[in-house]
C-alpha cells in the first residue's frame, strides 16, 4: 500500500510537471471588477477602489436605489477603508457585482448586473481574496471546497446575514450545519447528554474548522496542536505518571461520544463496567490492556460501576490503579 | 449570580460598548434582557445534569456592531460585541472584536459553562438500596477568557500576542477506596490554566505562514475530606473479622504542569499551479505533583497482608510529555477545479513519569499465616509510553466539474506504540506492556451531483487494519452515507434525507467485535407565504455492538451487548408578520435500547414590538424526561422567560 501511495505521489508530481512548464490557462475574465481587498492598504488599493475619484459624475450612486443595502453595508467588514463621506462608493459595489453602468443605464435591469450566487459567484468574488490554505485549512480543496453543492454563499450572506451570528453567516450556525449534517445535529438536539451547542457558549465551529481539510484536519486544535476537547478540559491533558492507555494510545473518542449521547458522561456504553471490560478482558493476550481485573463480582452494583473506585480514570500521579 | 452582582458586572458591558461606539457611523444594536422562571418537578440532579437553566436575570441576546471607516473615532473603526445568555444561563458567552484598518485587530472572548452532575445511577454502588443521587457529583463552573491582539494586520509581517485563561472550580463528592471499603469524600477543586502566546504572521510574495510560541501553565488543587456521617463506608460488615471504618480522611493533591509550545506553518505558492504547505508543532509538558494524606480508623489491606489503624502518605511525582508533529503537503492545481493532493505527516509522542510514594501504615498487624508482600514496587514507579504515528495520503479533488463534485483519497496510517509499565501495575503478567503496531489503509470517496435545486451526494469510506492495539479496535470498517435534497427556487419547499451506516468488526479469536450503526434522517420545510414557515423532521438511529468479554467473578466468557434504538420526531411552525412573530416546536425522542428513555420537548417563543424600537419576547421551554426502567431520574421542567427587547 505504501508503495502505491508513493507511486500516487510521484504521479501527482509528474502530472503537475507539465503544468509547471506552462502558464496557467487564462480563465474567462470575471464579471466583477478587481476586488477591493481588506488585505491591501488604501494607498495601494486595486484599481476599482482607487478609480472612485474618476467615476463619471453622470452616473447615479448605487445607494440611490439600494439605500437599505448601502446603509447596512457600511457596517460590513468588506467596507473597511472604502466608505467616502458616509457614502458607499460605486466602486465598492462593483468589486463584487461588476461594472454597473449597463445596469444603471438600463433603468435597473437585473439582467445587466452580476449577482454573485452559487459556485460561480463564490469563485469570482469571495475566492479572489479568501483563497487561503495552510496545514489545516483549505478554502480551495478542503471539506467544504467551493462546489455546486456547497460554496461560500451557501453559508455566508454578504447583505442579509443573521444579526446574532458573526462572520456574515446567513443563519445561526446550528441551523446552517443542520441542513446537511442532520444526524449529528439531531444528536445534539435530542439526546440527553450533549454539549450545549447553539444555547450560548459553544457552536459547531468550536471544535470543527468549517474550511478544514478532510479527516482529522477538519478538527480545530489547541495552540499546541492537541484535540479540541483539551482546549476546555485542560485537566485531562496530563501528563500523568499513571496514564490510562485508552487516552495515551487512543484519544477521548475511545470512550466518549463527542456530540450527543444516550449514556451518562457521554460514554459509549450505558454501564461503566461494560465499557471497561470490552478492553480489559483476558481472552486473548495480544492486545494492550487486556489483563484481567482482580476479583470483581459484576453481579453487585458496586462493581458494575468501575469508576466508583477507579475515580482517576483519565490518569493519576498517585495511584497505579487510578484509585485517586 | 445575584441580581446586584449581575447588574454591576454585566450591565457595564453594553454601557461601555455604547460609549465606545459613540462616534460611530452605523450602530446596529439589539438587546434582549429579562427574567427566566423555572418550574421543576422530579429529579433535580438529573435536570441540572442535562439542562441546568435556572431562575434569574438574563441578557438573552445583545449585539452591537459599529463601524467608523472615516476616522471619527481614532481608537477603532470597527467594533462588534455579541452576548448570549449572560446571567443565570448555564452557558454564557461574550465576544468582542475591535479593529482599526492597518493598525490592529483585537478579539476578546469570555465563556462560562456550568458543569453539574448528580446522576442517580451513575457510579452509584448504593443504587440498589434506593439511595440517590450517586456519590460522584460535581457542581463546577468553568470560566474561559481569551484575548488576541494582532498588530499591523495584512502587512508583510504582522505580530500578535494572545492570552487564554481557563478556570474550573467548585465543590463535588467522590469516593475513595481504602482499607477494603470505599468512603464518601467531600471535594473542593480549583484548576487554573493560563496560556500566553506570541508570534507573527508573514507574507512575502508567494510565501506566507505563521509562527507561534506559547507557554502554558496549569495549576490544580484538590482538597478532600471524609464526608459527614460517611465513616462506616459503603460496605456493611467486617473483613476477616475486623470492622472497616474511618474516623477521618483528609487529602490534598497539587499538580503543576508547565508546557512551552511552538506552532509553525508555511504555505508556498511555488507556481500558479503548485502549492506546498509545511507544518510543525512541538510541545513539552512537564508535570510535577504532590500529595499529602492522613487517614485514621480501622482498615484492611490484602496487598500487604495487614490490618492497620491509620495511614499517612506523601507522594511526589513528575511526568513528561514530549510531542512533535511535522508534515508536508502539496496541492497541484491541474485545472481550476481539479486538484491533486498529497501529504505526509509524522507525530512522535514520548510520555514518561515516576512517583515516589511514602506510606506509613500506623499500628499495622500482619494477617496470620500470610507472607509479607514487598511494597517496594508501590513506592516507586516509572512508566513510559512511546507513540509514533505516520500518515501518508494522496488524493484528487474535483470540486466543480459541471454539476458534479468528487473527492477521493487513499491514506496509510502507521501507529507504533511501546508501553513500559511499572511492575506495580501488573495484576497478571502479560498484555500490560510491550510493542504494538497497527497499520490502517483507508480509501475515502465522496461525490455529489446537483441540478435545478436537486442534490444527491454519496460517500464511502473503507478502512482496513492489519492488527488491533486495543480489543475494541476494528480490523475492518465501512462507512456509507447518502444524502439527497431538493429545494424549489424561491424556497417554497425544501426536503432532505440522509442515511448513514457504519459497520466495524474484528473477527480475531477471543474478541469477536462487531458494531453496526445506522442513522436515517429526513426533514421537510414548507413556506407557503414568506411570513409562514412549517418544518418537520424524523430521524431514526440504531446502534448494535457486540464483543466477547470475560467476567472477572467466575472467568466465564460472555457477550457485552449494547443496543440503542431510537427515533426523534420534530415539528414546528414560525410566523413573522409586522410587529409579531411566533416560533413553536415540539419534539419527542424515544430510545428503546439498553438504557430506554423518552424525552419530550416543547418550545414556544413569541415577540411583539409594541413600538418601532422596543418590544417584548416571551419564551416557554418544557423538557420532560422519563426513563422507562425506573423513576429516580425522571423530571418535568418548564421554563418561562419574559424579555424586554430594545433595538434603537
Amino acid at each position: 500500500m505504501r508503495s502505491h501511495l508513493i507511486g500516487a505521489l510521484a504521479l501527482a508530481v509528474l502530472l503537475g510537471l507539465p503544468a509547471l512548464a506552462q502558464e496557467k490557462p487564462p480563465e474567462k475574465p470575471p464579471e466583477p471588477a478587481a476586488p477591493v481587498t481588506q488585505t491591501t492598504p488604501p494607498a495601494t488599493a486595486p484599481a476599482a477602489a482607487s478609480a472612485t475619484p474618476a467615476e463619471p459624475a453622470a452616473l447615479p450612486a448605487c445607494s440611490d436605489c439600494h439605500a437599505d443595502q448601502a446603509k447596512a453595508f457600511a457596517a460590513n467588514a468588506h467596507a473597511h477603508g472604502q466608505i467616502k463621506k458616509g457614502e458607499v462608493p460605486n466602486a465598492l459595489c462593483e468589486s463584487c457585482h461588476g461594472d454597473g453602468k449597463a445596469h444603471i443605464e438600463g433603468g435597473g435591469d437585473k439582467e445587466k448586473i452580476f449577482k454573485p450566487a452559487g459556485l460561480l459567484g463564490s469563485n469570482k468574488t469571495c475566492m479572489s481574496c479568501h483563497d487561503i490554505s495552510n496545514d489545516r485549512i483549505s478554502r480551495h480543496a478542503g471539506m467544504h471546497a467551493n462546489s455546486a453543492v456547497v460554496n461560500c454563499l451557501t453559508c455566508h450572506s454578504i447583505h442579509s446575514s443573521e444579526a446574532h451570528a458573526p462572520h456574515l453567516l446567513a443563519k445561526k450556525q446550528l441551523t446552517l450545519c443542520d441542513s446537511c449534517h442532520m444526524t449529528q445535529v439531531s444528536s445534539f438536539r435530542n439526546k440527553p447528554y450533549a454539549h450545549r451547542i447553539g444555547r450560548g457558549g459553544m457552536e459547531c465551529s468550536s471544535c470543527h474548522e468549517p474550511h478544514g481539510r478532510p479527516g482529522a484536519a477538519s478538527l480545530r486544535t489547541t495552540s499546541a496542536g492537541e484535540l479540541p476537547c483539551l482546549g476546555c478540559h485542560a485537566d485531562k491533558r496530563g501528563p500523568f505518571v499513571f496514564q490510562h492507555g485508552a487516552i495515551a494510545v487512543g484519544d477521548c473518542m475511545t470512550c466518549h461520544e463527542p456530540h450527543g449521547s444516550s449514556n451518562p458522561k457521554r460514554l459509549k456504553r450505558s454501564t461503566v463496567s461494560q465499557l471497561c471490560l470490552e478492553c480489559h478482558s483476558p481472552i486473548s493476550g495480544t492486545t494492550l490492556g487486556s489483563q484481567p481485573p482482580s476479583f470483581h463480582n459484576l453481579t453487585l452494583a458496586r462493581y458494575q460501576n468501575c469508576t466508583t473506585c477507579h475515580v482517576a480514570i483519565h490518569g493519576s500521579n498517585r495511584d497505579p490503579q487510578l484509585l485517586k | 449570580m445575584n441580581m446586584k452582582r449581575f447588574v454591576a458586572n454585566w450591565l457595564s458591558l453594553p454601557i461601555l460598548a455604547i460609549a465606545f461606539a459613540a462616534n460611530a457611523q452605523v450602530v446596529p444594536f439589539d438587546l434582549e434582557i429579562g427574567y427566566r422562571w423555572l418550574d421543576l418537578k422530579g429529579d433535580t440532579g438529573m435536570y441540572r445534569t442535562q439542562i441546568n437553566e435556572r431562575d434569574g436575570l438574563l441578557i438573552h441576546n445583545f449585539t452591537l456592531a459599529t463601524s467608523d471607516f472615516e476616522g471619527h473615532n481614532s481608537l477603532t473603526d470597527r467594533f462588534r460585541i455579541d452576548v448570549s445568555d449572560l446571567g443565570s444561563g448555564p452557558a454564557q458567552s461574550v465576544r468582542m472584536e475591535a479593529s482599526r484598518a492597518n493598525a490592529y485587530k483585537l478579539r476578546l472572548g469570555y465563556r462560562s459553562t456550568d458543569a453539574f452532575s448528580a446522576l442517580p445511577a451513575f457510579a452509584n454502588p448504593l443504587f440498589d438500596q434506593g439511595i440517590v443521587p450517586g456519590q460522584h457529583t460535581e457542581d463546577r463552573r468553568r470560566r474561559m477568557f481569551d484575548v488576541d491582539l494582532e498588530l499591523l494586520p495584512d502587512r508583510a509581517i504582522a505580530p500578535f500576542i494572545g492570552f487564554t485563561s481557563n478556570d474550573n472550580r467548585g465543590p463535588g463528592q467522590t469516593t475513595y477506596h481504602l482499607g477494603q471499603d470505599e468512603f464518601l469524600l467531600s471535594q473542593d477543586l480549583h484548576e487554573r490554566d493560563r496560556e500566553i502566546r506570541a508570534g507573527a504572521s508573514f507574507h512575502f510574495a508567494s510565501i506566507s505562514g505563521q509562527l507561534t510560541q506559547g507557554w502554558r501553565s496549569f495549576r490544580g488543587t484538590e482538597s478532600l475530606s471524609l464526608a459527614s456521617g460517611a465513616g462506616n463506608g459503603n460496605e456493611p460488615g467486617n473483613v476477616l473479622g475486623q470492622p472497616v471504618t474511618a474516623t477521618s480522611i483528609t487529602r490534598t493533591d497539587q499538580t503543576h504542569v508547565d508546557t512551552p509550545f511552538t506552532n509553525f506553518f508555511v504555505t508556498g505558492q511555488m507556481t500558479d499551479r503548485v502549492r506546498l504547505i509545511g507544518n510543525y508543532v512541538r510541545f513539552s509538558a512537564d508535570s510535577s505533583g504532590s500529595e499529602a494524606e492522613s487517614s485514621a480508623g480501622s482498615f484492611t489491606s490484602f496487598a500487604i497482608s495487614r490490618f492497620f489503624t491509620g495511614l499517612t502518605e506523601s507522594a511526589t511525582s513528575s511526568a513528561k510529555n514530549k510531542t512533535w508533529r511535522g508534515g508536508l503537503r502539496t496541492e497541484v492545481n491541474l485545472t481550476p477545479h481539479i486538484d491533486l493532493l498529497a501529504g505526509y505527516q509524522r507525530e512522535k509522542r514520548e510520555l514518561d513519569g515516576s512517583a515516589l510514594i511514602n506510606d506509613v501504615f500506623l499500628q499495622s498487624i500482619l494477617f496470620s499465616g500470610f507472607d509479607r508482600k514487598d511494597i517496594a514496587t508501590v513506592l516507586q514507579a516509572t512508566n513510559g509510553i512511546d507513540r509514533t504515528d505516520e500518515v501518508l495520503s494522496a488524493g484528487i479533488s474535483a470540486h466543480a466539474v459541471g454539476p458534479f463534485s468528487f473527492r477521493g483519497e487513499v491514506r496509510e496510517s502507521q501507529q507504533d506504540v511501546t508501553v513500559s509499565p511499572d511492575l506495580s501495575e501488573i495484576v497478571v503478567p502479560g498484555s500490560q506492556s510491550g510493542t504494538f503496531d497497527r497499520r490502517i489503509h483507508t480509501v475515502d470517496l465522496n461525490g455529489a451531483y446537483t441540478h435545478s435545486g436537486f442534490m444527491l451526494g454519496a460517500a464511502v469510506k473503507h478502512d482496513s487494519a492489519d492488527a488491533p492495539i486495543f480489543r475494541t479496535d476494528y480490523r475492518g470498517r465501512n462507512r456509507y452515507r447518502v444524502r439527497a435534497g431538493w429545494m424549489t427556487p424561491k424556497k417554497l419547499f425544501r426536503a432532505g434525507v440522509t442515511a448513514e451506516r457504519t459497520n466495524q468488526s474484528n473477527d480475531d479469536p477471543g474478541i469477536g467485535y462487531d458494531s453496526k450503526l445506522r442513522q436515517y434522517s429526513g426533514e421537510i420545510e414548507v413556506s407557503p407565504i414568506e411570513a409562514l414557515h412549517f418544518r418537520g423532521s424524523l430521524s431514526q438511529f440504531r446502534a448494535d455492538s457486540n464483543i466477547s468479554i470475560r467476567f472477572p467473578q467466575n472467568f466465564t466468557i460472555g457477550q457485552s451487548v449494547q443496543t440503542e434504538d431510537g427515533n426523534a420526531r420534530e415539528g414546528g411552525v414560525s410566523y413573522l408578520k409586522g410587529p409579531f412573530s411566533i416560533d413553536a416546536s415540539l419534539s419527542r425522542f424515544h430510545n428503546r435500547g439498553t438504557l430506554p428513555f423518552n424525552i419530550d420537548r416543547h418550545k414556544v417563543r413569541a415577540t411583539w414590538d409594541f413600538k418601532n424600537k422596543t418590544g417584548l419576547a416571551a419564551e416557554l421551554d418544557r423538557d420532560k424526561y422519563d426513563e422507562t426502567s425506573g423513576f429516580f431520574s425522571d423530571f418535568n421542567a418548564t421554563r418561562y422567560g419574559l424579555y424586554f427587547r430594545w433595538r434603537p
